[in-house]
C-alpha cells in the first residue's frame, strides 16, 4: 500500500477513535447511574451521601463534561485507562490479561471455520445442483438461522452434561475446554461462510479462462486446484481476515456461556456492573484493534492480486 | 384475479407469507393460543416439571408455564424485531438517499458517521449502548439500530448516485422539478425493490441479534417473557430442567427459518438474476 | 474429416440449433455466418463439447475422423481438445487465467499433453511464440494477459491453438473483438496458417468481410437453422437467398463499391 494511502488511513483511524471516545464518553456521563454509588455497591457497602459527594469531588466527577474528557483522554495518552471500579484493578492490567485468551479463542474458531467452510463450499459449488449441494445450502441454511447462543447451549447440554467430554467452564488452559466455544463460533460462521465460498468458486467457474483451459485438454483437476480454487479465494482472504476483526468482539455470548475467561466476558460483567472505566477502555481498545487488522487485510489484499499490484504500479 | 394468480405464481413465497402471518397471529391472539393461561404465574410446587400433558413444554423454576410462555414471547421478540427493521430501514435509508442525493459536505458527515459506527464489530457496539443506557426493550432496540442502519445507508446511497446521474433525471432537473420531487418519483421507486428485499431478509437477522442482547440480560426485563431473556433462564437450570432452554431456543428458530424463507422468497420475486 | 450430421442444440426447452449438417474435409477453410442468435457459436461449442450451462446436442451426430464426438470420455478429450481439435476465442486473454503469467498458463497446457517438466515447457512455449513470429517471446511469456494488446492476445491465442498443429482450428469470433487493422493482420495470420501448417478451419463470424477473405466455403445460418451453404464465390455473387442478400447488403460500401 502506498505510504500516502498508509497515512491518510491512519489518519482516520485516528478521527474515528477520538469520535467514539467522545461518544463513549458522553454516553457514561449521560448514563442514568452514578459511578461512585456503583462502585461502593459493587463492593457491598451502602455509602452515605456525603462520602458519596466526596468521592465525586476527589475524582473529578462533578467538573464539566470538557474537562473531565480532556483530563481522562489525557490520561488514555499515557497509557492509563483508569481504574475498574468493581475489580479495582487498572483497566490497562485487566484488559490484557483477557486478550490473549479471546485471541487464542478467536483464532481456534477461524481454523474451525476455513476447514469447515472452505470444503463444503468448494464441494457445493463444483457439484451445483447436485444432492451434495442441496445438502449443504441446507445445512448452512439451518446453520444461519439458529442463535449461536443457542447451539452454545445444546453442545454444553449435550457434550458436557450428558456425555461428558468437556467441561462446563472452560479456562484458557488446554485445547479441551476451549474447543466448544470456539465449535460454537466456527459453526455460526460457517454457515455464513460457506455461502459465500460457493459463490466465489461458482462465480470463478463460470470465467472464460476456465472454457480456454478445457480447450487446450487441461485436466479437470489441474483446471479446479491450480486455478479456479486458488482464484476464488483470493477475495475471501479479505472476508476472513475482517471476519477476525469481528470475531474478537463477537465473543461475549459465547464466552458468557461456557464461562471463559475472555474479553467479551468481562466486557459483559462490566456493563452488568456499569464500570463505566472498564466500558470505555474495552470500546476503544476493540475499536482499535479491529480497525487496525482491517487496516492490514487491505493492504495484504494489494500484495497478492498480480493486477492489483500491477494497478499501483501503473499510478 | 389478478391478485390471486400472483399468489398462486409464487408458490414458495405465499407459503412463507402464509406461515409468517399465522406467527404474527399466535402472537396476537396469544390468550386464545394458550387456552387464558398467564405466562406471569407459576406455583412453586408445579416447579422444574418435564414435559407433559399438563405443561406441554414443561415449567420453569418459576412454576410457569413454558408453553405460554413461548407464545407470548413471541410478542416481545415479534415488536422489537419489526420495531428495529422498520427503524432501520426508515434511518438508513434518509441518511443514505439525503447524502447520496446532496453530495458534498452532507454526504461526506453522514458517511463519516457511518465509517465510526462500522469501526466496531456489531455486538460489542450495541452492548455498550444498551449497557450504559441500562437494560430495557427499548434501549436493546436503539443500540441495535445505531449499529445496523448503515446498511441500509450505503445501499439507499450508491443506488442513488447511481440513479442521479441518468439521463432522465438530468432532464428533469432542466424542466425544473423539485427537490422533493424528484427523490419521490425517481429515486425512491428504483431504489425501493432492493431495499424492501434487504428489509426482509433482515429480519431473521435482527431477530437473532435483539435474543442475544436479551440472552445476555440487556433488552427485555424480567419477568416478562422473551426468548433471549428465557434462554438466559434455562441456562441456569440446564442440568435438571433441558426443556427450559430448548423450546424458546427452537422458537427462536423456527420463526428465523421462516422469515429468511419469505426473504429469500421476496427477493426472487423482485429480483430473480440474484441466483 | 469433420462431420455434422443433422445435429441439433438446445439449452434445457430453448432450442438454438436444429437439423445442422457440415461435412469439411482437411485443409478446408469454411465459415459460419450469422447474426446474433443464429446459433453458430453452439454449434462450434458443441463440436468441442464446450457448451455452456445446460446446453446438450439432442439430436444427430458430430464424428471426427470417423470417431463420434458425442461419446467421448475425459481422456480421450485431454487427446483431441488441443491436440487434435484447438479452439481460438473472441477474446483470448479472457481465456488465460488473469493472475498467472502467460507462460505459466502455457506451460500448463503443453504439460497436460507432453511429459515435460516446467523449464522444458516454459522453452518449448517460447519457441512456439517465435515460429508465429512474436515479438519478443520471453518478455510475453513473462508478462500477465492484461499486460498485452487486443491484436497481441490474439496472437498469443493463435499461436498456444498451434502447438500441436491441429488438423482443425476452431475459431469463434477471432476478430470481433478488435479494431480493423488488427482485424486484418489477423485474419493474414489465419490465412497463413492453412498454407504452412495444413491446418482446417471452421470460423464462426458475424463478419461477412473476414468470411469472404479466408473462406473456400460459406454457411449462412439463421435463427437456428442453415439458410444456405456454397464456395465462397456462389455466396458472395451469385447468392439467390434473401437473407444472404440482406447479410451482403448490410457489408457498407465506399464509393458506391462493396468490399467483399
Amino acid at each position: 500500500m502506498k505510504k500516502k494511502k498508509l497515512a491518510l488511513r491512519l489518519a482516520q483511524i485516528l478521527v474515528v477513535l477520538v469520535g467514539i471516545s467522545f461518544v463513549t464518553f458522553l454516553l457514561t456521563y449521560l448514563s442514568p447511574g452514578d459511578p461512585v454509588r456503583n462502585m461502593y455497591t459493587a463492593a457491598g457497602i451502602m455509602p452515605t451521601e456525603e462520602l458519596v459527594a466526596e468521592i465525586r469531588e476527589e475524582l473529578g466527577l462533578n467538573d464539566p463534561l470538557p474537562t473531565q474528557y480532556l483530563r481522562w483522554l489525557r490520561n488514555c495518552l499515557r497509557g492509563d485507562f483508569g481504574k475498574s471500579y468493581t475489580l479495582n484493578k487498572p483497566v490497562t492490567e485487566l484488559l490484557l490479561g483477557r486478550l490473549w485468551p479471546t485471541v487464542k479463542l478467536t483464532l481456534l474458531s477461524m481454523g474451525l471455520m476455513l476447514l469447515m467452510a472452505v470444503p463444503l463450499g468448494m464441494l457445493s459449488a463444483v457439484y451445483k445442483d447436485r444432492w451434495i449441494d442441496y445438502l449443504v445450502r441446507g445445512l448452512t441454511f439451518v446453520g444461519c438461522a439458529m442463535p449461536n447462543f443457542w447451539v452454545g447451549l445444546l453442545l454444553m447440554l449435550a457434550f458436557c452434561v450428558h456425555i461428558k467430554a468437556f467441561p462446563v467452564i472452560s479456562s484458557a488452559g488446554d485445547l479441551r475446554s476451549i474447543f466448544l466455544p470456539a465449535l460454537t463460533l466456527a459453526l455460526a460462521m460457517s454457515s455464513k461462510y460457506t455461502r459465500q465460498v460457493r459463490t466465489a468458486v461458482l462465480e470463478e467457474l463460470n470465467q472464460d479462462y476456465v472454457v480456454g483451459a478445457r480447450a487446450r485438454g487441461v485436466r479437470e483437476s489441474v483446471i479446479l486446484w491450480r486455478n479456479v480454487f486458488p482464484n476464488a479465494l483470493l477475495p475471501l482472504i479479505t472476508m476472513f481476515g475482517l471476519s477476525i476483526g469481528s470475531l474478537l468482539g463477537g465473543t461475549s455470548v459465547v464466552e458468557v456461556i461456557f464461562s471463559y475467561p475472555g474479553l467479551g466476558n468481562l466486557a459483559v460483567s462490566a456493563i452488568t456492573s456499569s464500570d463505566y472505566n472498564l466500558i470505555q477502555g474495552y470500546v476503544l481498545w476493540l475499536a482499535l484493534i479491529y480497525m487496525v487488522i482491517n487496516l492490514l487485510v487491505d493492504a495484504s489484499y494489494g500484495a497478492v492480486d498480480p493486477r492489483m499490484r500491477a494497478k499501483e504500479q501503473i499510478r | 384475479m389478478k391478485k390471486k394468480n400472483f399468489f398462486l405464481a409464487h408458490k414458495q413465497f405465499t407459503f412463507f407469507l402464509i406461515l409468517a402471518l399465522l406467527i404474527i397471529l399466535g402472537a396476537v391472539f396469544a390468550p386464545v393460543v394458550t387456552g387464558g393461561a398467564d405466562p406471569l404465574k407459576g406455583s412453586l410446587t408445579e416447579a422444574l416439571e418435564a414435559p407433559s400433558r399438563a405443561h406441554i413444554f414443561g415449567t420453569d423454576k418459576m412454576g410457569r408455564d413454558i408453553f405460554t410462555r413461548v407464545i407470548y414471547g413471541a410478542r416481545a421478540s415479534l415488536s422489537a424485531t419489526f420495531g428495529v427493521v422498520a427503524l432501520i430501514f426508515l434511518v438508513g435509508t434518509a441518511a443514505g438517499v439525503t447524502a447520496g442525493y446532496f453530495g458534498g459536505w452532507v454526504d461526506g458527515v453522514i458517511m463519516r458517521v457511518a465509517d465510526m459506527m462500522l469501526a466496531f464489530p456489531g455486538l460489542v457496539l450495541a452492548l455498550a449502548v444498551a449497557g450504559i443506557m441500562g437494560a430495557s426493550s427499548r434501549n436493546a432496540i436503539i443500540a441495535i439500530v445505531l449499529v445496523n442502519w448503515t446498511k441500509y445507508a450505503r445501499l439507499s446511497r450508491s443506488l442513488v448516485l447511481k440513479i442521479r446521474d441518468r439521463d432522465y433525471v438530468s432532464a428533469a432537473i432542466v424542466t425544473g422539478s423539485k427537490t422533493k420531487h424528484m427523490l419521490f418519483s425517481y429515486m425512491l421507486p428504483n431504489a425501493l425493490p432492493t431495499l424492501i428485499i434487504t428489509a426482509t431478509t433482515d429480519i431473521g437477522g435482527m431477530m437473532l441479534e435483539l435474543a442475544a442482547l436479551s440472552f445476555l440480560g440487556f433488552g427485555t426485563r424480567p419477568p416478562a417473557p422473551e426468548w433471549g431473556y428465557m434462554l438466559n433462564e434455562g441456562r441456569a437450570c440446564m442440568q435438571s430442567a433441558p426443556w427450559m432452554m430448548i423450546f424458546p431456543g427452537l422458537a427462536i428458530f423456527l420463526v428465523v427459518v421462516v422469515f429468511n424463507m419469505l426473504g429469500d422468497s421476496v427477493r426472487d420475486i423482485l429480483d430473480p438474476k440474484e441466483a | 474429416m469433420l462431420e455434422l450430421d443433422h445435429v441439433s442444440i438446445a439449452y434445457g426447452e430453448t432450442q438454438a440449433v436444429e437439423d445442422f449438417s457440415l461435412h469439411m474435409e482437411p485443409g478446408e477453410i469454411v465459415s459460419l455466418v450469422g447474426e446474433s442468435g443464429s446459433g453458430k457459436t453452439s454449434v462450434i461449442r458443441g463440436i468441442l463439447g464446450l457448451l455452456p450451462g445446460g446446453g446438450a446436442v439432442t439430436q444427430g451426430n458430430i464424428a471426427f475422423d470417423g470417431k463420434n464426438l458425442l461419446d467421448v470420455t475425459p481422456e480421450q478429450w485431454r487427446a483431441i481438445r488441443g491436440r487434435e481439435i484447438s479452439m481460438i476465442f473472441q477474446g483470448s486473454g479472457a481465456m488465460m487465467n488473469p493472475t498467472r503469467k502467460i507462460g505459466t498458463v502455457f506451460a500448463e497446457y503443453l504439460r497436460t499433453h507432453e511429459k515435460l517438466t516446467k523449464k522444458e515447457a516454459w522453452e518449448k512455449g517460447t519457441r512456439m511464440l517465435a515460429r508465429m513470429r512474436l515479438p519478443s517471446p520471453e518478455n510475453i511469456m513473462r508478462s500477465y494477459p492484461f499486460q498485452l494488446s487486443g491484436g497481441m492476445q490474439q496472437r498469443v491465442g493463435i499461436a498456444m491453438a498451434m502447438s500441436y498443429e491441429p488438423k482443425l482450428l476452431l475459431a469463434d469470433e477471432p476478430t470481433s473483438a478488435l479494431d480493423v487493422t488488427t482485424q486484418a493482420q489477423i485474419v493474414g495470420e489465419m490465412a497463413r496458417l492453412r498454407r504452412d501448417y495444413g491446418t482446417a478451419i471452421l470460423l464462426v463470424t458475424h463478419n461477412l468481410g473476414v468470411a469472404a477473405y479466408l473462406s473456400d466455403r460459406i454457411l449462412v445460418m439463421r435463427q437456428g437453422r442453415m439458410e444456405e451453404a456454397g464456395d465462397r464465390d456462389f455466396i458472395l455473387k451469385s447468392s439467390t437467398n434473401a437473407y444472404t442478400r440482406s447479410l451482403l447488403e448490410s457489408v457498407p460500401t465506399l464509393g458506391g463499391v462493396r468490399y467483399v
